[in-house]
């Protein structure tokens, strides 16, 4: 009788183990359209859903504003696997899209037209890329020095140029001129890099600690926004002419507000940031605007967050001067875009990926 | 009472002293009163020391997680595991070392990785709330371990072991114990260290790979005493030293991982207890120490918090009759943190006066407990109040029925954890029930079967939320609620013993209501709580043979409070094997376990790997 047990034991876990069991892992929820391919004329709003850090659901979403369709999971869709940790920003060379996965340490590389991967570039922590030239790129690389030149043709890196500070951040292009922040609370500098060398050729010091955003208005004039109050370093917003430094116009905000995200319209004439409080407070809480002419910051917000929520991503739309205004609904769930006009009135919303933080629109 | 295949190896085995023959359900199968007396009402299981046997060479984790319907939140081989009972958070299920405490103050949680299961003598589960009873935190149950010495004998008698363990993937284990006792006075001593590289295969986008930086290296140390002052007082002692380095291994997102993490823990236990013929006297002091060392030099990361508790509890168990009896204690806890970055100290002083009335009526059918907690945290104060009960129908069929109110306080992190914390927070707050039957038929075929439902609404609760920067917020009321079942079959046909045990809760864990605007997390379940998992236990008992062939099943993890990503439900299948044999006073016991057998890819929290097939061999030898 034993004997008989035991056989038939053995012979149940032999069949047991002979198997193997492969089973598919993280599945992503919401629609799962597949936006058609893109056709001149035809204008996509992409948006960086940097996802829960930590959870790899980092996704990207695209709007079609004038068929008002909405894409979700876009990359997850297209191409079969998850776009990784903390997507960061998205940019558009010639006929490609630069994904900067931040939490990855990747640059994912993207068709433009139907969205299918083209290569992933290795680059550790990167935050943002910005066009120098036909074929070149500069990507700021977070916890190091180093911003990356990038071959935008052969989707290569070229080379590094090394900064005096960590976490290169913002950067502009002006002329023959690359101007990078460096979020480092050590850092009170701008930098510009001569774009034909690859090399920093001159640095502008600023009215606060920790530069992070950078913009320029419509006479050129620079706008850096500064500070990092979780490490005791208060915001300030900087601005100057490259032509006439050291004469600089300075705004220091007070009590801890937290700036983030600094926009400026297609006119150059109107400045846009978030006022963040990860608390959801009401105090300095939402999207805040600024002429370029203005001799203060504005006080109240011009499109107030909710009690207990607060925005991450703003973009402004350079062919309506709409307000895109990404709500992250604490990171835990899927996001929201809400689509302002330039006078502040609600036009539509719009659910995403988890952690709407950036937006690039198509020209 | 846990239905798996230990009882019966137990008692045909010549067991060491320390293995006690496991108590049946009407025994006591704890040190402590307010499990054995004073919760008739509520679902405990309790781990047979068998069952302690089988994976003694293993974490807590491993066996909660395989015997246990619990979902153990593991972040892989090498990574933290935290409980979730019925639907609760990792800060809302508690865990408890001889009556004391232990999760850590700041974070709320306890890593049940690090809870090596050779240290402990009893180790019971307690379904439910029961915060009269256990205080602050005890939302959705609570794991309570303890540690024991043998007997008092007449002549001195000394115990010694040692152990060896080797396992897939580099991993090494040496353990002695060494134990004397004698009329008055017992002694023992346990240490372990253990090495491993964790480099278990892995796929990745399609390819395999060899899972890196995911090295263990650690110590543990337990020293107990004991004494026995007359024939009514007794003084104990335990000190209980471990450290664990642990290197962190990369998420699936990753490309590479450098951080790595430090756990030393340091809990004392100084226990007066004095007994006579009508009641128990004790006093309890407690001093742990956890310190946590964090670093990533990828992004410049290197923290070291410390946390330190002081516990004083009192206590009087007073039997007036068969069916009248009292408890009444007195805890008192003080938390602090060290924020060695911030160069402050920031503490939670808690104070309170609990009793537990237990009434024993109807021919002895009824047990009603009546619980009672009043708690002072830092400036609040709050009552909780608790009833349960247990009807024997008949000799085979028992009514259970536990209500409770529910309360935890923000734990120090989420007051003062910077950046982040957010001071104003409100403690959650609510009330559970509990209400099921025991099915309990004894003869040649024995039938153990147990079915409860419960329900618990919980307002204020806790999350955090957050991007660059985690915040924890009151956002919601969750409404949990479910059945769980226990059974086992027993067939005994001469020398062997066949069982049969299955074991399942069903869980729904939704948002009712929110203060976020436009939150998509209504009537959702909560992240990282299966609706559904499951074990099963088959096999068999001959002579000092044990053969187990284990099965659990984990349902669906949402891992968004909106249920829109999800991590796919996954089946473990694994096989443990035990022999003993005795040569005179000496024992030679060996294990061989083959965990994952069906090489299933899976992963119980989202990016992190678990490995597949993997073997562990354990060799002791005692004398």
């Amino acid at each position: 009788m034993v004997g008989k047990n035991y056989q038939i034991l053995i012979v149940a876990l032999a069949v047991l183990i002979t198997a193997c069991n492969k089973e598919p892992v993280t599945e992503p929820g919401g629609n799962t359209n597949l936006p058609p391919v893109s056709t001149p004329g035809d204008r996509s709003i992409y948006v960086a859903c940097e996802g829960s850090f930590g959870n790899g659901n980092a996704s990207m979403s695209v709007l079609n504003i004038s068929s008002d369709a909405n894409y979700e999971n876009v990359y997850y869709n297209v191409n079969g696997e998850l776009l990784g940790d903390v997507f960061q920003s998205i940019t558009k060379v010639d006929d490609k899209l630069f994904l900067c996965i931040n939490n990855s340490d990747k640059v994912v590389v993207l068709s433009a037209s139907d969205r299918k991967l083209i290569k992933t570039i290795n680059i550790s922590k990167p935050r943002y890329v910005l066009v120098v030239g036909d074929d070149k790129a500069y990507v700021t690389s977070q916890y190091s020095n180093d911003v990356y030149v990038l071959n935008t043709n052969t989707l290569s890196v070229t080379g590094k140029i090394e900064m005096s500070y960590q976490n290169p951040e913002g950067m502009i292009r002006l002329g023959e001129m690359a101007y990078v922040c460096c979020w480092d609370t050590a850092c009170n500098m701008l930098y510009s890099i001569d774009i034909a060398k690859d090399q920093v050729v001159d640095s502008y010091t600023l009215a606060g600690y920790a530069p992070h955003d950078i913009v320029s208005d419509k006479n050129d004039d620079i706008w850096v926004l500064s500070g990092n109050v979780n490490k005791n370093k208060q915001a300030s917003l900087t601005s100057f002419n490259a032509n006439s430094f050291p004469v600089v116009k300075s705004f220091n905000f007070t009590d801890n507000k937290d700036p983030i995200k600094l926009r400026v319209n297609s006119s150059g004439d109107m400045l846009y940031y978030i006022g963040v409080d990860y608390l959801g407070g009401n105090a300095y809480n939402g999207v805040f605007k600024m002429n370029v002419d203005d001799a203060q910051l504005p006080n109240t917000p011009f499109i107030p967050a909710q009690q207990l929520q607060y925005f991450w991503g703003l973009g402004i739309d350079p062919n309506t001067n709409d307000i895109f205004v990404g709500d992250p609904k604490g990171f835990v769930q899927k996001g929201a875009v809400m689509i302002y006009s330039a006078n502040g009135t609600l036009k539509k919303t719009y659910e995403t990926g988890i952690g709407p933080g950036y937006f690039y629109f198509d020209e | 009472m846990l239905f798996s295949f230990a009882d019966g190896f137990a008692q045909v085995s010549d067991t060491l002293k320390e293995v006690k023959i496991k108590a049946r359900r009407d025994k006591k199968v704890s040190t402590d009163e307010r499990v054995n007396t004073y919760a008739p009402g509520q679902t405990i299981v309790n781990i047979d020391s068998v069952t302690l046997e089988q994976y003694k060479y293993q974490s807590m984790a491993n066996l909660l997680s395989q015997q246990v319907p619990v979902f153990v939140k593991s972040y892989g081989l090498n990574n933290i595991a935290t409980l979730n009972f019925r639907g609760s958070s990792a800060a809302q299920s508690q865990v408890y070392w001889n009556g004391i405490p232990i999760q850590n103050a700041a974070l709320g949680i306890s890593d049940v990785s690090l809870l090596p299961v050779s240290l402990m003598n009893n180790v019971n589960v307690v379904y439910g709330s029961s915060s009269a009873l256990w205080g602050s935190g005890n939302v959705g149950g609570a794991l309570l371990v303890e540690n024991t010495l043998p007997e008092y004998e007449e002549e001195a008698v000394y115990h010694q072991s040692v152990s060896a363990v080797a396992a897939s993937f580099g991993h090494y284990r040496f353990g002695v114990k060494s134990q004397l006792t004698d009329k008055k006075f017992s002694l023992g001593l346990q240490v372990h260290g253990e090495t491993a590289h964790n480099d278990f295969r892995y796929e990745k986008s399609g390819e395999s790979l060899s899972m890196t930086n995911a090295a263990l290296h650690s110590g543990v140390g337990l020293l107990q005493a004991r004494y026995q002052v007359n024939d009514k007082n007794i003084v104990s002692a335990k000190v209980w030293y471990q450290q664990y380095y642990r290197e962190v291994p990369p998420a699936l997102f990753e490309s590479l991982s450098v951080k790595n993490q430090r756990d030393e823990s340091l809990r004392t236990l100084l226990q007066w207890d004095r007994k006579t013929n009508k009641s128990n006297q004790y006093l309890k002091v407690s001093y742990i120490r956890d310190m946590m060392l964090y670093q990533d030099s990828v992004v410049s990361l290197d923290t070291k918090n410390i946390v330190n508790q002081s516990y004083v509890e009192a206590g009087l168990n007073y039997r007036f009759s068969t069916h009248h009896k009292l408890l009444l204690f007195a805890p008192v806890q003080i938390s602090w943190i060290e924020r060695v970055s911030l160069n402050d100290t920031k503490s939670q002083n808690r104070a309170a006066l609990a009793g537990a009335y237990l009434l024993t009526t109807l021919n002895y059918k009824l047990d009603v407990s009546f619980n009672l907690r009043g708690e002072v945290i830092n400036d609040l104060s709050v009552l909780l109040p608790g009833i349960n009960a247990s009807y024997r129908i008949t000799d085979w069929l028992k009514l259970k029925g536990n209500l409770q109110r529910t309360y935890r306080v923000p734990t120090l992190n989420e007051l003062y954890y910077q950046p982040g914390g957010n001071a104003g927070l409100k403690p959650e707050d609510g009330w559970a029930q509990d209400i099921g039957y025991e099915v309990d038929v004894r003869s040649k075929l024995s039938l153990k079967h147990s079915l409860s439902f419960y329900n618990r609404v919980i307002d204020n609760w806790i999350l955090w939320y957050g991007g660059a920067i985690w915040t924890p917020h009151n956002v919601a009321t969750v409404h949990s609620r479910g059945l769980q079942t226990e059974n086992r079959l027993e067939y005994k046909l001469k020398s062997v013993t066949l069982r049969l045990g299955v074991n399942a809760g069903y869980t729904l864990a939704t948002t009712t209501s929110s203060y976020l605007p436009n939150d998509g997390s209504i009537g959702k379940q909560i992240p990282y709580t299966p609706r559904l998992n499951a074990q099963l236990n088959a096999g068999l008992i001959y002579k000092r043979f044990y053969i187990n062939y284990n099965y659990t099943y984990t349902g669906l993890r949402y891992i968004t409070s909106d249920e829109s990503y999800s991590l796919s439900a996954y089946h473990i299948s694994n096989v443990q094997l035990m022999y003993k044999a005795s040569f005179g006073e000496n024992q030679l016991q060996i294990m061989v376990q083959c965990n994952n057998i069906l090489n299933t890819d899976y992963q119980v929290v989202n990016a992190r790997p678990m490995p597949g097939i993997n073997w562990l061999t354990g060799v002791s030898w005692s004398f």
